[in-house]
């Protein structure tokens, strides 16, 4: 057996394309998640039973289907339904940040969770107003106790960017995969992107495991998680 | 009649649905959620053997033992399953020159990433137990067959149980992606009819309400095995 990896050096601008789409595409789902678990995971904690089902069936629904049934769905279903032309790439990311969306409020929920109810309620007796005990009191004790859920996550939104390449968007899979087809040497190409996405992967793992690690072993000695 | 009548109307008569699609090739479908649950169940099989030894070699004292399983969980679950199916079915051939069907690789690639996924879930819940339930099993005088059996064994399976219930439906909706491997399972048949029959709605649908109904399926009977093994170490 012959390996050629002159074949990747050869055709590494073609690579790095894919990789920047890779790179775009996990970032702009990653932000629109957060900013969409925001919301889901505010209605989710709502008193009123009618907004918090409605949250409830966001979070169970897009976490139980899996995320190639939820791409192809708006894949072929959208152009329908909305009656106009969606590009591929709009779709694509589209459904991985409604899927960000509906993990990342769990993960929400669970660091509200951790801040007592108690401190929401002498904030407002007290006389603070909402944004306030949010912003001065509740994001602060947050924020520590979901870093290290979050970067997980943000991990599997790199690995969930490669299932676009089975609706035709030309990031780091789908681009190995036509330089394969095109050279034959499917093996140094799939490689090279193993290699690449282990190596944008497994920090973020190491940093969430020592972020998870620190917070586990202050609340392990009582104190206050942060 | 007057119930598929009923279906025709309003939003389902605007879009021009038609389910009965679904009736009509449920052999294929049958066919499909088969194929998706031998991948999902073999590899959920395999992954709780090889993930258990590969727990134990991750804990083993010996670094020559203890390094290439610690690599092979690292690499494992930190790559996307798609460029590891990938890479199984075009890689596997030239490395030991068998060829593999996709549903083979496809079966391969899913074991490997349950038994890396596993073996994490299986050492933490067996460090979750304790030191010293080891150190007060081995003072009792118990063999190391009675300390595992008896000792260790019982007290990690409820710490594992739900993790691992987790994983055996991620693993569920991460057969999906391999249809990219043009493997039988139930999206690639989803995907077959739809561009012969381009009927996406209903077809798309119907596919997201199976798998929802396979993923509950398992998380209910795995709770009967967790309430099961609950009862039986409480006695």
């Amino acid at each position: 057996m012959q390996f050629e990896f002159d074949q990747v050096v050869r055709y590494w601008p073609v690579l790095l394309h894919g990789l920047a789409y890779t790179a775009v595409l996990s970032l702009s789902i990653f932000a629109a998640g957060i900013a969409g678990g925001m919301a889901v995971c505010y209605a989710r904690i709502q008193p009123r039973a009618s907004i918090q089902i409605v949250a409830r069936i966001y979070i169970g629904l897009f976490r139980a289907v899996p995320e190639m049934v939820l791409l192809f769905w708006a894949y072929y279903c959208l152009p329908i339904i909305l009656g106009v032309e969606t590009p591929a790439i709009l779709t694509g990311v589209a459904g991985l940040s409604i899927v960000a969306s509906a993990y990342l409020a769990e993960i929400f929920r669970a660091g509200v969770g951790a801040v007592p109810r108690a401190q929401f309620e002498a904030g407002r007796a007290i006389g603070l107003p909402e944004t306030l005990i949010w912003r001065k009191i509740a994001i602060p004790q947050i924020l520590p106790v979901v870093a290290a859920p979050m970067v997980n996550y943000a991990a599997d939104t790199v690995k969930n960017t490669t299932l676009l390449a089975a609706i035709g968007v030309p990031e780091l899979v789908y681009n190995a995969l036509s330089l394969g087809s095109q050279t034959f040497r499917y093996f140094e190409f799939v490689t090279a992107i193993g290699v690449g996405f282990f190596a944008i992967i497994f920090p973020l793992s190491l940093y969430a495991r020592s972020k998870g690690a620190i917070v586990a072993a202050r609340s392990r000695c009582g104190e206050q998680a942060y | 009649m007057t119930k598929e009548r009923g279906m025709t109307t309003g939003l389902s008569h605007f879009l021009n649905l038609d389910f009965s699609v679904i009736v009509r090739f449920r052999e294929a479908l049958a066919w499909g959620i088969v194929d998706t649950l031998i991948l999902t169940l073999v590899p959920a099989a395999v992954g709780l053997a090889v993930g258990s030894l590969i727990s134990a070699a991750v804990t083993a004292r010996w670094p020559a033992v203890r390094w290439p399983a610690v690599a092979f969980c690292e690499i494992w679950r930190n790559t996307p399953i798609l460029v590891q199916a990938i890479w199984i079915h075009f890689a596997l051939p030239i490395v030991t020159g068998v060829s593999t069907s996709p549903f083979q690789s496809g079966l391969i690639t899913l074991s490997l990433n349950a038994s890396a996924y596993f073996s994490e879930i299986i050492r933490s819940g067996v460090a979750a137990v304790g030191r010293d339930q080891f150190e007060a099993a081995k003072a009792l005088g118990l063999s190391l067959w009675a300390r595992w059996r008896r000792v260790i064994v019982p007290q990690a399976i409820p710490k594992i149980l739900p993790p691992l219930t987790n994983s055996l439906i991620s693993l569920l909706k991460a057969t999906a992606a391999l249809s990219i491997l043009a493997v039988d399972d139930l999206m690639k048949v989803i995907n077959r009819l739809n561009s012969v029959l381009f009927r996406p709605i209903e077809l798309y649908t119907s596919a997201a309400a199976i798998y929802i109904l396979l993923g509950v399926t398992l998380g209910a009977l795995a709770s009967v095995v967790e309430r099961r093994s609950a009862a039986s170490t409480a006695r």
